[in-house]
């Protein structure tokens, strides 16, 4: 061996090693400092609704204060579900992940063990979290007992969500101004009525077909399914065994009302083709005359609308009971008493005990304040019970809610968040203070609020995604969807009940009883945990 | 380089024995050396992720010990996944998945040669520069966009509805987009017009690299144009042609993913629901790792093989070929 061969033989040890180093670099996490030091703790959080917001505003900055914690935001960019799906499959998810209550991935981030039990950490350093949560602790445990998350926005009992939104110049031309203005809920057959006289009367406007009633495609069901009081599941008793929501005899109903519709020319011909854009598009242009969507999704055409056609030309929401459902039997909006997303510590957290303080920091009357309302004096003062918000700040969430929302950081962060407003006589947030102004909340309010029912006993019961049920249970949510289209779409109302006795078929072809075993056996446990 | 670099004479001293593997390397270390960040990168991208394939014949759910130990601890559940991907789904999402590559490959394959081949017979300099810019713009124009566009154009009071109603050529609106048996030829078409364009730079580029003296003398016999695209441009061009259609019969189980996304609605599903779109539906949004890799899986096997039957038939009847 010689000297040339030697240096070269080193400098290829040195590149292989050198590589080595920066690859294992690559792989490194930042392991983040230990709290035992006063240096601020940063923390990564993943929260879906966080838009491409940054932790960087004043209330942000008061909670780093407050809690020594950094908090680095992971935003969703794109589907939130997918994205924690995806982190979980990769084993690269923050050290605080919230994820929807309702969906799937809460079992998985919780049977993975990525979301570690809070249990102790509940008992040496959240006791504001003990103090506000109270019995909801008692009932988000899960399945071993122990609690994996806290919920979020859990304490609904019930605001107005979604119904039929009707442009308010229209209702009053059809029914009169006192009608319209009423709090009285409309039965099935006059709703009917009401757009059938709206297309005798208006044929066209502006030179264009005008449009009774549209809808955002098959994802806007939970509204019809409000209105006939269908629910997640078929239930004949209270506790009783569930079963799956289509042989609910309502759900037939809902089915062949949606297709009267369609037969008399009332419905957006092209329905199912809707999605939250073209349908916003559709509903702007002045030839329709309602939906059935969530109250404010309505906005954006209100407002466009009202600038060109007066301030009547607004959306606003009506209760509509179908036939045989009375008024206080609609489901039209959900009260998750539960809240609606679940926080929980994850097993890539180094520092839990300050995740720990950062929660029951959120959890105590202050965090609350200070997420929901800003700085005392500076954003709200406390009148008579009531907390108003002081005048420059209204006018700054009058004038561009989005500007106001990052200067200010006013509900711009709503984490282990009770849905219950701070005094009785007062608003749940500064926001929801100043959405209440609008018409479109004034009427929501007026006559949407008392048709929510609780989706808490029916969250997170489908099989898991790893098990072969799991895949059934997909299956016969996919052919429920499409079968959607052609009960609504047939000729006749014999074509719907042909079309939904296929579904029956085919539902239950795909594997219906293993599935509802599974959902069964996993709200026997649940009723077992809440001693129900 | 003296003496360091071993005499290659080694290779014809010993013709018939089989060269010792080390000793090559040995020999070539300096080639290795240049090639080594190559070969890292492959098998850090490439090849390991494929360890990735195993959870197809497992039942995988992650845990927080780590991929490898979820992967080696996953109850082995052999062809389970592709059992139930055959008996329930495979034929309709098979044939979808065909019927729209196979009508995007008709338009989307020629297009691309027939703009080349015109654009080359454009003299005018500004024409020619402006029609291909114009072309190859959609390319750069981002699905969420072309498909809101195209969704919009297709309504019962868009563009194309108009133009037939008012050519008499229908009396009522179409719904497109209800109709399943339009949605493939909507996608052909769609794709055709975002990709014609920017795949026509590649046979440009080999028009570029003809011969001129093949022009000048085909004028001197007195030529037409369309003689010199017929036995001069054409010819020139078939190696490209059939590189290019073998790659694009490999990725024919490829449809596109964001755009039948983006276009499909539940009451055409039937039609629109293709291999990429029901692999994420199931694997990615639903946590169903494991059927996801297997449906997956599958579609990788089939390509592989087109690949190469496509690779045999040109080595037949043409002389270009990829491997």
């Amino acid at each position: 061996m010689n000297k040339h061969f030697v240096s070269h033989t080193l400098l290829l040890s040195g590149l292989v090693l050198g590589g080595a180093v920066m690859l294992s670099a690559c792989g490194a996490k930042d392991s983040g400092s230990k709290s035992d030091t006063n240096k601020p703790v940063t923390l990564t959080w993943f929260d879906g609704n966080s838009g491409s917001a940054k932790f960087d505003d004043p209330v942000a900055k008061e909670i780093e204060k407050q809690t020594g914690v950094k908090v680095d935001i992971q935003n969703p960019s794109g589907d939130p579900d997918g994205k924690l799906s995806l982190l979980l499959s990769s084993h690269d998810y923050p050290d605080i992940v919230m994820v929807s209550r309702s969906s799937n991935n809460l079992n998985k981030y919780i049977s993975s063990k990525a979301f570690v039990p809070l249990n102790d950490l509940i008992d040496k350093y959240m006791p504001n979290v003990k103090k506000m949560y109270g019995n909801t602790l008692n009932k988000t445990r899960w399945s071993d007992g122990k609690n994996y998350y806290l919920a979020n926005w859990y304490g609904g009992t019930g605001s107005a969500v979604g119904g039929f939104e009707m442009r308010y110049d229209y209702m009053k031309e059809l029914v009169g101004a006192k009608r319209a203005a009423s709090s009285k809920p409309f039965t099935q057959s006059e709703m009917i009525d009401i757009l059938t006289k709206f297309k005798e009367k208006h044929p066209k406007i502006d030179g264009k077909d005008s449009v009774p009633l549209l809808l955002n495609g098959t994802g806007a069901f939970w509204v019809v399914d409000g209105m006939f009081g269908v629910k997640k599941y078929y239930q004949t008793e209270k506790g009783g065994k569930l079963n799956w929501n289509a042989y609910d005899p309502q759900y037939l109903k809902e089915m062949l009302f949606v297709n009267e519709l369609q037969r008399k020319g009332l419905l957006d011909k092209e329905w199912v083709t809707n999605n939250d854009t073209l349908s916003s598009q559709k509903l702007s242009a002045n030839n329709v005359l309602g939906t059935m969507w969530a109250y404010w999704n309505t906005d954006t055409a209100s407002k466009s609308l009202e600038a060109t056609h007066g301030k009547d030309a607004h959306y606003v929401a009506y209760k509509v009971m179908g036939d045989g459902v009375g008024p206080k039997e609609t489901t039209y909006g959900a009260a998750g008493s539960l809240g609606w997303d679940a926080i929980g510590i994850t097993d890539k957290c180094k520092d839990k005990k300050a995740a720990a303080k950062l929660l029951n920091f959120l959890a105590s009357r202050k965090g609350q304040n200070l997420m929901f309302w800003g700085f005392k004096g500076k954003d709200y003062t406390i009148k008579n019970g009531e907390y108003v918000p002081t005048a420059k700040v209204e006018k700054a969430f009058k004038a561009d809610q989005d500007k106001a929302k990052k200067e200010t950081g006013i509900t711009r962060w709503t984490w282990c968040v009770t849905s219950t407003p701070p005094t009785p006589k007062s608003a749940q947030s500064l926001t929801a203070y100043i959405g209440d102004q609008s018409m479109s909340a004034k009427f929501a309010k007026q006559n949407l609020t008392d048709t929510a029912y609780d989706t808490a006993p029916y969250d997170s019961l489908l099989p898991e995604g790893s098990t072969p049920e799991g895949l059934k249970a997909q299956k016969i949510q996919d052919i429920q969807t499409q079968a959607i289209p052609k009960m609504v779409n047939a000729k006749t109302a014999a074509g719907t009940k042909k079309a939904y006795k296929q579904m029956l078929k085919d539902i239950n072809a795909a594997g219906l009883k293993d599935v509802l075993k599974v959902v069964n056996q996993k709200y026997k446990a649940q009723n077992k945990l809440w001693g129900e | 380089m003296d003496n360091a670099t071993p005499a290659p004479t080694t290779q014809v001293t010993h013709p018939n024995k089989k060269k010792n593997g080390w000793k090559t390397i040995v020999d070539q270390r300096y080639l290795w050396l240049l090639a080594f960040p190559a070969i890292v990168c492959v098998i850090l991208f490439n090849y390991a992720p494929m360890s990735g394939i195993y959870m197809a014949f497992t039942n995988y759910s992650s845990s927080s010990n780590g991929y490898i130990s979820d992967l080696t601890h996953a109850p082995f559940v052999g062809l389970y996944w592709f059992k139930y991907f055959f008996e329930n789904d495979f034929g309709l999402i098979m044939r979808n998945t065909l019927g729209v590559s196979l009508l995007s490959l008709l338009f989307g394959f020629p297009m691309p040669i027939i703009i080349a081949v015109l654009l080359n017979e454009v003299r005018v300099g500004w024409a020619k520069k402006g029609i291909q810019t114009a072309s190859y713009l959609p390319y750069f124009i981002s699905w969420v966009v072309a498909a809101n566009l195209i969704l919009t154009m297709f309504s019962a009071n868009g563009i194309i509805n108009d133009i037939l109603q008012a050519l008499h050529i229908t009396t009522k609106e179409i719904l497109f987009f209800q109709n399943g048996k339009y949605f493939w030829w909507i996608l052909a078409i769609a794709n055709m017009w975002k990709g014609m364009g920017y795949n026509a730079i590649i046979y440009l580029a080999a028009i570029s690299g003809i011969d001129q003296e093949q022009y000048e003398a085909a004028d001197i016999d007195g030529a037409t144009r369309s003689q010199k695209i017929r036995f001069i441009t054409l010819p020139a061009l078939k190696p490209t042609i059939m590189i290019l259609l073998i790659l694009s019969i490999g990725g024919i189980l490829n449809t596109g993913f964001e755009q039948i996304l983006l276009l499909q609605n539940s009451s055409i599903l039937n039609y629109a629901d293709v291999l990429d779109t029901y692999s994420y539906r199931y694997g990615m949004v639903n946590g169903m790792y494991s059927y996801g890799t297997a449906v997956g899986l599958f579609k990788a096997v089939v390509s592989f093989l087109l690949v190469i039957f496509a690779n045999k038939l040109s080595k037949k009847y043409s002389d270009a070929a990829l491997f």
